[in-house]
């Protein structure tokens, strides 16, 4: 049962790290995608940075799959949209076939096509390689509010059991004659008795959620404790620190140079 | 703190809630001992629910109003500490497992850690707990799974383990059995008798009066909020004022105020609340009393019973098998055409499962049914056929004549109308009345004729009083019948209830019984699939086991033969009365 | 018996906490529903947020959308990230929705499913256009093309898309809560507080 999003059972480098370690991580590279002069270094630390990366951590091929799966629409429009109707007054054009593309257009696209695989793929990564609840222990332990961890951890869970119940509630009133099919006026009528009994139920379950969540002494006052460790050794720390210099260190040269 | 101290006490406790014109607890006083198992009974809006709330403090904590009288839980005054603190002492397992599973975390053995997480109980601790819940549950062997991957009883045990890991001395519950079949009943029963023996108070609401006669040290009856009886369940569950109040008796209890009424059981013996208790009661006054042929059943009107030809052989158990009656014979054997035919049904899901595997079956019209089986044989799939919301992988199924591969399921909706299980998919209106009115004018009738069956399907199910209400301002128990009243209002020649009786009082179940037959006298058909047998046993008349995708039994339960019973006993077990005939 | 043990911690009581994460499910869910059950043109994907911002208040309903959409990046596309902005944006204006009573009245109810539907077209703009250079890979990028050859720029093609299509969507989003909230049994709506009484 798939549960934990987009979370893969799989053992290498990156599960074994600890979440604050990868998080900084993919802000450095989301921050070089941007920073770095070359409009294809997006593309680059795709293939430097995060394959190997995945390929260390035994997710190379669904990481691939997902990034493409997510993308491919996104680049192909990109190229075709703002190839063919780059605004700007650059003439040059390159023809392909019948169709005209701007130069200027392509460039653009491609700039921001090879930022996307970053901005995409390293958070993709993370994901694929840190289980829900042990990113949400870090973050918690580092300061984020315990409610929005909780939020976000029983959202999770609920999206399947919703889908079944969105499912229930279907059955249950095209048995009382709900035609879900036929015109778009037909079918817009069917918006209500679909969405409406989804809602009102998960409002009266709320009830006895919140009842259920002062039972197990969530709003308590106090000290909390956790039941595992999210280790973070020394190692980790000293890299997460060289890591924000680098950060720092790219913004303040590209600061540098837009000044010169 | 020793024994005698009671670990719940409430003193002239009365409460209303903000809004409301009424109490819903009135003067309740009770003491409960440590380690004694006391069921609270009642109606349906009785004030069960408010008292297992105020036991808990989430009244007046959650649910505000007025509460006057004092409650003691362990020790602690309820309206002067917060739920953070009560929890430490008693803990609430509500009905809906579903929604007390956190969804915080994903194995069953963290699930279980995450109260005493929140309580900052250091590790080691926090682990034994763990450990020792799950052993008490017997589920330790569970404790990696997916809470969501459990099934209703091995969620409903995880609940339970979960509020035991907080290590409260009292244990309060509230309808635990709605959501279980027998088995899962059965199993509940063992562990709180185990927990109750180990020290814990256990104090919970039920409506089945049966489990509560097996289970209860003590029994509570509640009416309109005030306490009617209390006592053990020998002398409250046989005690007149329950029925007046319309809670009804446990069936060993009327079978043998029957048995009493045509004096084979005699008038100085109490009447019994168990099944062993009427066994045993039976045997005693067996060889002095006189077999009389041709009693009433309870409720049937003038109907018949021949059981004693059918049964001739079982001689030495005569008046065993005398004392239970028998489904009341055929209404005139159903008339072409039939309403739906099954020819070979076949069904796999996309995943893969074969849920059906060649199921040939005919639903004329008048007939009463009951669809039996246990989780998993199949029952769900073959409902979704009946109307054309599944459609058959191999073979046909025909609503009214039509292939329903070749019609929609509105349309079969003019003909075959199911109430499913979970009432909430179904409720969306303002009003009982637009709620019922949905239905019908869906399937395209007048507007007059939409008002008339409106108006009839409300007062047959007593909800006259409830028209202009919000259906969720109902009691639950209520709702299910707004539900069905939704679907009754279709006027379809055929009504599907799926597991109609959940959650409902005695009083309820008798309004649905009748209900039931009316319909059939009126040649509409009805099919119920359940889980209470009994219900089904002295309700309907013909019975169909699935089992594993196929039919295993289709026959009628006055025709039931040695290998039927058998066979019946090992998928879902029997009725009391059958039992009863059977086990001398 | 004032004695309340919904502790506010974050602004968050146990209510708000069981709410919100049922409204994020609705929201990916019902998006679904409506494309895959009754193949509407419509996305729908707010519904919860606006909910929960009418029922609850701002915060509450900042807190769903940005949630919403991590997870949302968590399960399906990491793409919908950087949106998580708009998304709490769209959860506040609810919020305010419900503290002016607008549930009362359906007009109102259009008028701020439109207000937000402007709204999140001018903050979601910048975002598309230089994170996504304009494009989402889905139908409505026929319209930033058509408007970029109208001469509009990639910003403010994206921002005429979004104000071309979002402010339907929003309106009929509100419409939608609207119904519901007014078939609301009365304490329910009194548990959640927020939405002003009539």
């Amino acid at each position: 049962m798939q549960r934990t999003g987009l979370f893969l059972e799989r053992v290498g480098f990156l599960q074994r790290l600890n979440p604050l370690t990868k998080l900084t991580g993919a802000l450095l590279l989301i921050g070089a995608a941007f920073l770095l002069p070359t409009p294809l270094a997006g593309a680059a630390l795709l293939v430097l940075a995060l394959m190997p990366l995945a390929v260390a951590s035994a997710v190379l091929r669904s990481f691939v799959d997902v990034l493409l799966k997510t993308l491919l629409p996104v680049i192909l429009s990109l190229l075709l949209v703002q190839g063919l109707f780059f605004p700007g007054a650059d003439p040059a054009t390159i023809m392909l076939g019948p169709f005209a593309f701007r130069r200027a257009g392509l460039e653009f696209a491609l700039t921001t096509a090879s930022r996307l695989l970053i901005v995409a793929g390293a958070p993709l990564l993370i994901f694929q390689t840190t289980h829900p609840i042990i990113l949400v222990q870090a973050l918690t332990e580092r300061g984020m509010p315990r409610s929005i961890g909780y939020i976000l951890l029983v959202a999770l869970q609920l999206i399947p059991a919703m889908s079944e119940r969105a499912a229930g509630v279907a059955e249950a009133q095209r048995a009382r004659g709900l035609e879900t099919e036929g015109g778009l006026l037909q079918r817009a009528r069917g918006v209500l008795p679909l969405v409406s009994p989804l809602i009102v139920g998960a409002l009266v379950d709320a009830e006895e959620r919140a009842m259920a969540i002062e039972s197990r002494a969530f709003t308590a006052p106090g000290r909390k404790t956790w039941l595992h460790d999210v280790p973070d050794p020394p190692v980790e720390r000293s890299a997460r620190l060289v890591m924000w210099l680098a950060l720092g260190a790219l913004i303040v040269w590209r600061a540098a140079v837009a000044v010169v | 703190m020793p024994d005698s101290l009671p670990v719940v006490e409430l003193r002239d406790a009365t409460f209303t809630y903000a809004g409301a014109a009424e109490p819903a607890l009135r003067g309740v006083s009770l003491t409960v001992p440590p380690g004694q198992i006391c069921a609270v009974v009642g109606r349906a809006g009785a004030g069960k629910s408010t008292l297992c709330a105020l036991c808990t403090g989430f009244v007046p904590h959650f649910y505000h109003g007025q509460l006057n009288g004092a409650v003691i839980v362990n020790g602690q005054d309820v309206a002067a500490h917060p739920i953070a603190e009560l929890v430490r002492h008693v803990a609430l397992v509500g009905s809906n497992t579903f929604s007390q599973i956190s969804g915080a975390r994903f194995s069953v053995y963290d699930e279980v850690a995450f109260g005493p997480e929140n309580l900052g109980v250091p590790r080691h601790e926090i682990v034994e707990r763990v450990d020792w819940a799950l052993q008490a549950l017997k589920m330790s062997h569970l404790r990696d799974r997916s809470p969501y991957a459990l099934s209703g009883g091995q969620q409903q045990r995880l609940v339970i383990a979960a509020a035991l890991a907080m290590r409260p001395p009292v244990l309060v519950l509230d309808e635990p059995s709605v959501q279980l079949d027998p088995p899962g009943t059965e199993e509940l029963a063992a562990l709180l008798r185990a927990l109750s023996q180990q020290g814990m108070t256990i104090l919970f609401a039920e409506h089945r009066l049966e489990w509560v006669a097996e289970l209860a040290d003590r029994v509570i009856a509640l009416d309109h909020g005030a306490i009617i009886a209390d006592g053990v369940p020998a002398d409250v569950l046989a005690d007149p004022v329950l029925r007046r109040a319309g809670i009804g008796w446990p069936r060993p209890a009327l079978i043998a105020e029957r048995a009493r009424r045509e004096g084979r059981w005699p008038a100085e013996h109490p009447l019994p609340v168990t099944l062993a208790g009427l066994v045993e009661g039976l045997a005693a006054t067996r060889n002095g009393t006189h077999c009389e042929p041709g009693h009433q059943r309870n409720g049937g009107e003038g109907e018949q019973g021949s059981e004693e030809a059918s049964h001739s052989n079982q001689v030495s158990h005569t008046s065993l098998h005398t004392l239970a009656s028998t489904p009341p014979p055929a209404v005139p054997s159903p008339a072409p055409p039939p309403l739906v035919v099954l020819k070979q049904v076949y069904f796999i899901y996309p995943t893969g499962v074969e849920a059906l595997r060649g199921v040939s079956l005919t639903l004329g019209r008048g007939e009463r049914i009951a669809l039996l089986g246990r989780n998993g044989a199949g029952k769900s799939t073959l409902v979704r056929h009946l109307n054309g919301l599944l459609r058959p992988s191999q073979g046909t199924a025909l609503v009214a004549g039509n292939d329903t591969r070749k019609t929609t399921v509105a349309r079969c909706a003019r003909h075959v109308g199911i109430v499913f299980q979970d009432v909430r998919n179904q409720l969306f209106a303002r009003t009982v009345r637009d709620e019922v009115r949905f239905g019908p004018q869906n399937l395209g009738f007048p507007p007059d004729q939409v008002e008339a069956l409106v108006e009839r399907a409300v007062d047959a199910l007593d909800l006259r009083d409830a028209i202009a209400e919000h259906p969720y301002d109902l009691p639950p128990a209520r709702r299910r019948l707004v539900a069905i009243a939704a679907v009754l209002a279709m006027d379809t020649p055929l009504l599907v209830l799926d597991e109609p009786t959940a959650g409902l009082d005695g009083a309820g179940i008798e309004l649905l019984s009748r209900l039931i037959r009316e319909l059939s006298a009126q040649n509409r058909s009805v099919l119920v699939v359940s889980h209470d047998l009994d219900f089904c046993y002295e309700t309907l008349e013909r019975v169909i086991l699935l089992r594993e995708g196929r039919i295993a039994l289709d026959t009628r339960f006055d025709a039931l033969d040695a290998t039927a019973i058998t066979t019946l006993d090992n998928d879902v077990g029997l009725p009391i009365e059958v039992r009863l005939r059977h086990t001398g | 018996m004032a004695t309340s043990t919904t502790s506010q911690r974050g602004g968050l009581n146990s209510t708000a906490l069981a709410l919100i994460p049922i409204a994020i499910a609705i929201n990916v869910v019902l998006g679904q529903l409506v494309q895959n059950v009754l193949k509407l043109p419509i996305y729908l994907d707010s519904i919860g947020t606006v909910l929960v911002g009418i029922l609850l208040g701002p915060l509450a309903g900042a807190i769903t959308g940005l949630i919403a959409n991590v997870i949302w990046g968590f399960t399906l596309a990491p793409s919908a990230l950087p949106f998580a902005a708009v998304a709490a944006v769209i959860g506040v204006i609810a919020g305010y929705a419900g503290q002016y009573g607008a549930p009362h009245r359906w007009w109102l109810m259009a008028l701020f499913g439109i207000l937000t539907g402007i709204v999140a077209a001018a903050i979601s703009a910048p975002i598309a256009a230089y994170v996504f250079g304009g494009v989402t890979g889905a139908g409505t990028d026929v319209l930033v093309a058509t408007f970029q050859n109208l001469g509009a720029s990639v910003l403010g093609a994206s921002f005429a898309q979004g104000a071309v299509s979002d402010p339907l969507d929003k309106t009929i989003t509100y419409l939608i809560v609207w119904a519901i909230v007014i078939a609301l049994p009365r304490r329910l709506i009194a548990r959640f507080g927020n939405l002003r009484q009539q």
